[in-house]
């Protein structure tokens, strides 16, 4: 992994169009800003990891009886 | 009949061997998170309309394969907001607006126990047959929505065990 020093107010550049601002470092925190065009995903890491392990888990159900899950969920209005 | 809609032969392992019209497959661009690799998938409706909930089958992997259902079935008041980033980043102004859907998690072990992922929706734009999943970070939707309220369950909750506190001799 590659690491860098940088203060406040001072950037990295990440290939053509991406630029990390540190914008404030505070404490354990350090707020970043970004700029990238808007075609690129920019997540938490660990909300992107949160999903990806309910996605993971929500593929591995075996063949649910999806009628009888209906029936038991009764949807709202119905 | 139109011959260029030919079927694709698809194998799935929940329900056997399927032929899909082509024009019936659907682009998953950026694949599902977490599953990078498998970009079109197929809806299967197993239940023939009878059930709210629907199959997504990935056509190159026989065991991949997610429960989505509509998510206004049973949250009326749930909704997309457009200023989400992950939404800007799609361009979808001047489209129709895409039909929404939700991945359902069953857990094995504690099959009531139903979840709905509202964290990370699934977009469905129907004339193109696109869909993407996309991360809704600036809204507070959970990422395990229980379908089943535990209300009237007898399930894990053990009745009140009113101690008989005595001093026993």
């Amino acid at each position: 992994m590659l690491v860098l020093s940088r203060k406040k107010d001072e950037t990295i550049v990440i290939g053509d169009n991406i630029e990390l601002t540190v914008v404030e470092v505070k404490g354990d925190t350090v707020k970043l800003g970004i700029n990238a065009p808007r075609e690129v995903k920019i997540f938490r890491g660990e909300l992107l990891e949160a999903i990806r392990a309910a996605n993971i888990e929500a593929a591995a159900q075996a063949a649910v009886d999806l009628d009888a899950l209906s029936k038991k969920i009764k949807p709202k209005g119905k | 009949m139109n011959e260029t809609d030919s079927t694709i032969s698809l194998k799935s392992s929940r329900f056997g061997d399927l032929e899909i019209p082509q024009s019936k497959l659907i682009k998953v661009p950026e694949g599902i998170i977490g599953f990078p690799d498998s970009r079109l998938y197929a809806l299967l409706d197993p239940s023939a309309g009878d059930s709210v909930f629907l199959w997504l089958q990935a056509a190159d992997d026989p065991d991949l394969a997610f429960i989505i259902t509509n998510p206004l079935e049973f949250i009326l008041d749930y909704t997309v907001d457009k200023s989400e980033p992950d939404i800007q980043r799609l361009d979808i102004a001047g489209k129709p607006p895409p039909a929404l859907f939700v991945i359902i998690t069953v857990p094995r072990n504690d099959p009531d126990n139903v979840t709905a992922n509202l964290l990370a929706p699934l977009l469905y734009f129907e004339n193109e047959n696109i869909l993407y999943q996309i991360v809704m970070e600036k809204a507070d939707w959970p990422l395990r929505h229980k379908l089943l309220p535990h209300d009237d369950s007898e399930t894990d909750e053990p009745p009140d065990e009113t101690e008989q506190a005595g001093g026993d001799a």
